[in-house]
């Protein structure tokens, strides 16, 4: 498992879902003078539904809403100077006021599996990459232990898990097949936490093994995949804090709880403009 | 092996498995990989599938494909320009009347200000399709709230 998985045989497994409108071209280094087309000018001419409603439905209004007049400037540390925060805390980024330019919107989104029955036998991981590969579209690089742990016998260096990173087209059709196939079918699941976020504007959620079947790619050939396993999505955004991360993903139909406490305020919050 | 979702090579199809080349399968010997032979497959296909020959154009061909790829650039760029420049002016129409309004009434601005926590977009938004839904409306729903 030392060698990474060719882009090509990605290619050759995608899903009947995907739109492939580009023509696939292998070498990627070739110059222009050979008459070979290198792969990155290619571009796929067809619609990206949820980038489309992004940016004709929900862009503005995300813009109104996290519209602020006065900006609240944090305290700026300068350039090079290191500050130490207690605990496992870590600097945020801090938040740029509002402008047109930077209206929150979602960068990319990362699918990460880790599998521990990898560490018995590196074969396992094989139906992993594979499961994801058929639900992404792209081949996942293998992501090997960065320190051993005596108690899980797990060793630096061993393969350990798989991650795929999706930007753009390909971004948006896993976002839209997971929020118009994918969750509508859990079973019990009540919408990601009211207060979700790392702080500085992702979004992460976690699948269990049961998840995986609900992809028409795997639920189509179920048993060609030996072990079915969790994995978790890291939705990435250029929005500053929880809040506007969260208005965002809400803007592409990702349900969130809504406690009872914040229920109270929005009736009160109606309540209160009504008589005005 | 208690996991529900553990198959036996023995459920796998026969006829797969002699795709993937494995001449124990029709000796009916065990394979490696786990003793599971869909992982040779998948190993195949996912390490030892072999690579595409790249596409060779003539330089009448490089050239028309090079014309609409620029473009197709230029379509997208004049499409980002307009988006932009309408998000600006709105942008701008809204720091204007935000600005009217602090001048004219300090406490309506304030107000104006605050605004509610975890506010998300409503579950029942509807994105963009080319066809309408099989329900277009349901009263039900619409009455309740």
């Amino acid at each position: 498992m030392h060698v990474r998985a060719k882009s090509t045989a990605a290619v050759a497994s995608t899903s009947d879902l995907k739109k492939k409108s580009n023509g696939c071209s292998s070498s990627t280094t070739s110059s222009l003078a050979n008459g070979i087309t290198p792969q990155t000018s290619i571009y796929t001419t067809g619609l990206s539904r949820l980038r489309e409603h992004y940016t004709t439905s929900i862009q503005e209004d995300i813009m109104i809403t996290s519209y602020r007049h006065h900006h609240k400037a944090r305290k700026q540390v300068p350039e090079g100077v290191r500050v130490e925060l207690k605990g496992n805390k870590h600097l945020k980024p801090a938040p740029r006021p509002s402008s047109p330019n930077e209206v929150p919107e979602l960068v990319k989104i990362d699918v990460h599996c880790m599998m521990k029955e990898a560490i018995t036998s590196k074969y396992y991981l094989l139906s992993g990459v594979m499961a994801i590969q058929s639900i992404t579209g792209q081949t996942p690089e293998i992501i090997f232990a960065k320190k051993g742990v005596h108690n899980w016998k797990l060793r630096k260096g061993m393969p350990i898990g798989c991650r795929v990173t999706l930007k753009g087209d390909k971004m948006y059709q896993f976002l839209d097949k997971l929020v118009e196939v994918v969750l509508p079918r859990m079973k019990e699941w009540p919408g990601l936490p009211e207060g979700s976020g790392d702080g500085t504007g992702n979004i992460g959620m976690g699948f269990p093994p049961s998840a995986l079947s609900l992809f028409p790619e795997i639920e189509s050939n179920f048993d060609m995949y030996p072990r079915m396993t969790g994995f978790d999505i890291t939705f990435n955004t250029t929005a500053y804090t929880n809040l506007e991360a969260r208005l965002l993903m809400s803007g592409f139909n990702m349900p969130f709880q809504k406690s009872n406490h914040s229920r109270k305020a929005a009736t009160a919050a109606a309540a209160q403009r009504a008589p005005e | 092996m208690s996991s529900p979702f553990i198959r036996s090579a023995v459920t796998a199809k026969t006829a797969l498995m002699r795709a993937a080349g494995r001449p124990g399968m029709k000796k009916g010997g065990s394979t490696s990989l786990n003793g599971d032979a869909r992982n040779d497959l998948i190993k195949k296909v996912l390490f030892d599938a072999p690579a595409r020959p790249p596409v060779r154009l003539s330089s009448e061909d490089m050239a028309r494909h090079e014309t609409i790829e620029r473009a197709w650039k230029l379509v997208r760029q004049q499409h980002k320009q307009e988006q932009a420049a309408g998000l600006a002016r709105k942008f701008e129409m809204m720091r204007k009347a935000n600005a009217e309004l602090e001048a004219t009434s300090p406490l309506l601005f304030k107000h104006s200000q605050t605004k509610e926590r975890n506010a998300v977009f409503p579950r029942q938004l509807r994105t963009l399709t080319d066809t309408p839904p099989k329900q277009i409306w349901n009263y039900r729903e619409a009455t309740k709230a």
